[in-house]
């Protein structure tokens, strides 16, 4: 599967995310509330059907293990509920700081995005991840924040059934953008390298190298090649180190580089054009 | 500033407020936030007699939002055809067969002084008893004919109602959910005999608890009168909303109601402002209405844009795009092979056309030749042994020796076995080997016994 249509995918779920916590959220008038239990309990929803949305594609669509995307789907919740609350509760703080405003208005939606982003560094154990995350949740924050409030306020004074129409699209809004930028910044400015696989059940897919990918035949691992008998559970790693990359056979024994079969548990330096195979899937360094 | 001149003015301030809080001669009956930032207020100004009164002008008014004086950005007085919209609910059931008469004779009257009024009115009813009896006028629509109203009410007749109290909160409620016109001074006038059924008093007539109806009558803007027989439950409607309590007996001269009515609701100024501070925060805003050194006070909650509303029409018709954007790719591919495979069929027809073959035979041929995108090539057998090789192997897998020229040149099959079948991997070059196979047929790598079976 191409870096595009990930991306396409996660902005897609991310979006049905955001309809969904619409959906949730608007169910329950909060009008009368206290404006802080407002803020916290929306954040709470859109934050939560937002990530977990965003969390299960990995799961659900590149790697098609239902298992791994209820997991994804549970990590992300939990950080979308994390961020959103926190998020919007900061971002009103903000808010009333430095006087309101269209801008002040989406610092709420910004710092969601940006806890959000450093969710997916979180889970994916990866510093790295975590701050690239959170620049691309930033700016997918504030994007989809200006589209949202800025939607709400011009239609502020229409009939109730327009401004819940507005109300749903710009969340809807929100969730497309922290699918798609928080992947792009990784893809684009996080990567060193990419993975692609040439070969086999996966043939097509492309896979950011950020710092490290395991291969194998546990949905665990980033390069996840199910139904392969010749490859191991935790096949082999690719990683990066001093500008170089490296494979490395983790006990599997047959892994190859060029044609050429590598030592077990013993780093090799592969360059970019080299073709790894592992099993009958043959992988790409570009 | 001393610290006991701080402590003064201290208590002077909280006395001052306090006494504002009083009905006084300035009254704020209705604040309207529903323009917002634009906030209409309505204000009744009584003078010394406690008469309302009716000729002041812009200048007599100074307003106040948070304690910062705000332009008076339009002002209407009664002189100015300020618009009002005005729902009558009224109980009809049995007890009220006493009054309803004179009810329905003043509620006549008032509508031909609005007529001869000349003011912008438009006239709604509600009637209830331990139900909604009806709802006037069609569509929720307000009416601008007096007739019309004349109509509905002459039509009204007391019956039923069995146990003491009636469902009045519920008629107040359904009466605010007319459709009223925006930047409107919105009056609902209840005329009942009875104490209101509540949600929760062990009936099931009633949806409603006063608690829940407070808030939304107050910040919706609508001013609330109750002509009603004394009962705390609408004197907290009344008091939140601005509006007045006017005690209902059976010597009550209706007459005098109605004209009392008319004075204070004809007797309103309306007041607008821009808010100074459009946060759309959703905090109370406090406003002050001053006239002749009197000041009196309400306030308004400030929309805040948190507020989300959802209904699931609207989700499922946004969520029905998003499951075909879903959907899009796999239909897109679907498409692109369909395509691709009508492709490679015109080409394998444009060929069986050049070889010459007669039409028939080519019609006979089978479907599935036409369509396969790569037929499938000769098996090849090594020259050595006869054994049938893999494609494009180098090496034969029974006996070893060099293929000279392997037919095809292809990287390795994605899928190395037929279903079923084990699958062998050379533990040399990972390439896929048949079982039982002495040598790889990718690299010529002798196995010890056979290939690793995994």
């Amino acid at each position: 599967m191409s870096k595009t249509l990930q991306i396409y995918y996660n902005a897609v779920f991310g979006a049905i995310g955001g309809l969904l916590g619409w959906l949730a959220v608007g169910s329950v008038s909060t009008g009368s509330w206290n404006i802080w239990l407002a803020y916290a309990f929306v954040g709470a929803g859109v934050g939560l059907a937002i990530g977990g949305l965003i969390g299960a594609v990995e799961g659900a669509v590149i790697k098609r293990a239902p298992l791994r995307a209820l997991i994804g789907a549970g990590l992300g919740a939990g950080a979308g509920l994390v961020s959103g609350v926190l998020g919007l509760l900061i971002g009103e703080g903000v808010f009333l700081l430095i006087g309101g405003g269209l801008v002040g208005r989406s610092v709420g939606w910004l710092l969601l995005g940006l806890f959000l982003g450093v969710g997916e560094g979180i889970v994916s154990r990866s510093q790295k991840r975590a701050s690239y995350g959170a620049l691309g949740g930033t700016v997918a924050g504030a994007v989809g924040g200006l589209l949202y409030e800025g939607m709400t306020q011009t239609f502020i004074t229409r009939g109730d059934t327009v401004q819940m129409i507005v109300g749903a699209i710009g969340l809807i809004l929100i969730g497309a953008s922290l699918g798609a930028i928080i992947p792009l910044t990784i893809f684009v400015a996080a990567a060193r390298g990419t993975l692609l696989v040439r070969s086999g059940r996966r043939q097509g897919l492309e896979l950011p190298i950020v710092d490290a990918v395991t291969i194998g035949s546990y949905d665990g691992c980033q390069l996840y090649l199910p139904g392969d008998p010749a490859i191991a559970p935790k096949h082999a790693r690719i990683y990066r180190k001093g500008g170089q990359f490296f494979i490395e056979d983790m006990g599997a024994g047959n892994t190859m580089v060029n044609g050429v079969r590598i030592a077990t548990a013993m780093p090799t330096e592969v360059k970019m054009g080299a073709k790894a195979q592992v099993g009958g899937t043959v992988i790409e360094l570009g | 500033m001393g610290r006991c001149m701080k402590i003064v003015f201290l208590i002077g301030l909280f006395l001052s407020a306090s006494s504002s809080q009083a009905d006084g001669p300035v009254k704020v009956t209705q604040v309207d936030p529903s323009l917002f930032p634009e906030v209409a207020i309505y204000v009744s100004v009584l003078d010394e007699r406690g008469q309302p009164s009716a000729g002041l002008v812009r200048e007599d008014f100074r307003l106040f939002e948070d304690g910062k004086r705000v332009e008076i950005k339009d002002f209407a007085g009664a002189a100015q055809g300020r618009p009002v919209d005005i729902a009558f609910v009224f109980d009809t059931t049995g007890s009220m067969s006493d009054e309803i008469e004179g009810v329905k004779n003043t509620c006549v009257a008032f509508a031909n002084k609005l007529r001869a009024s000349n003011r912008d009115y438009r006239l709604g009813l509600v009637t209830f008893g331990d139900e909604i009896r009806e709802v006037r006028g069609p569509g929720d629509e307000l009416s601008a004919d007096v007739e019309e109203f004349k109509g509905w009410i002459s039509r009204q007749r007391a019956a039923g109602g069995g146990d003491g109290p009636e469902i009045s909160l519920d008629g107040l409620k359904r009466a605010s959910q007319m459709k009223y016109r925006a930047n409107t001074q919105k009056v609902l006038i209840l005329i009942t005999d009875a104490p209101p059924h509540e949600k929760g008093d062990g009936t099931a007539f009633s949806q409603v608890k006063t608690e829940d109806l407070l808030a939304p009558l107050r910040d919706g803007g609508y001013t609330v009168y109750a002509v009603a027989r004394d009962d705390s439950r609408f004197r907290k409607l009344v008091e939140a909303t601005h509006g007045e309590f006017l005690q209902l007996s059976r010597a009550t001269d209706f007459t005098g109601i109605i004209d009392k009515l008319g004075g204070l609701i004809a007797a309103q100024y309306r007041l607008t402002y821009i808010s100074g501070r459009p946060f759309y925060d959703g905090t109370r805003r406090a406003i002050e209405v001053e006239v002749a050194g009197k000041r009196g006070s309400s306030s308004y909650l400030e929309k805040h844009l948190i507020n989300v509303h959802s209904n699931v029409p609207i989700a499922v018709a946004l969520l029905v795009p998003l499951l075909l954007a879903l959907g899009a790719p796999a239909i897109i591919a679907g498409i692109g092979g369909r395509v691709a495979q009508r492709v490679a069929a015109q080409a394998v027809g444009d060929a069986e056309a050049r070889t010459g073959l007669p039409d028939a035979e080519r019609q006979a041929a089978p479907m599935a030749s036409r369509v396969s995108v790569a037929p499938t090539p000769a098996q090849t057998l090594c020259p050595h042994c006869g054994n049938t090789l893999r494609s494009g192997a180098k090496f034969c897998g029974r006996c070893g020796r060099t293929i000279a020229s392997p037919a095809q040149v292809a990287p390795p099959p994605a899928s190395p076995t037929q279903e079923g079948e084990p699958t062998t991997y050379c533990p040399h070059c990972g390439r896929p080997v048949r079982p039982g196979a002495r040598f790889c047929g990718g690299c010529g790598q002798r196995f010890g016994q056979a290939a690793i079976i995994f």
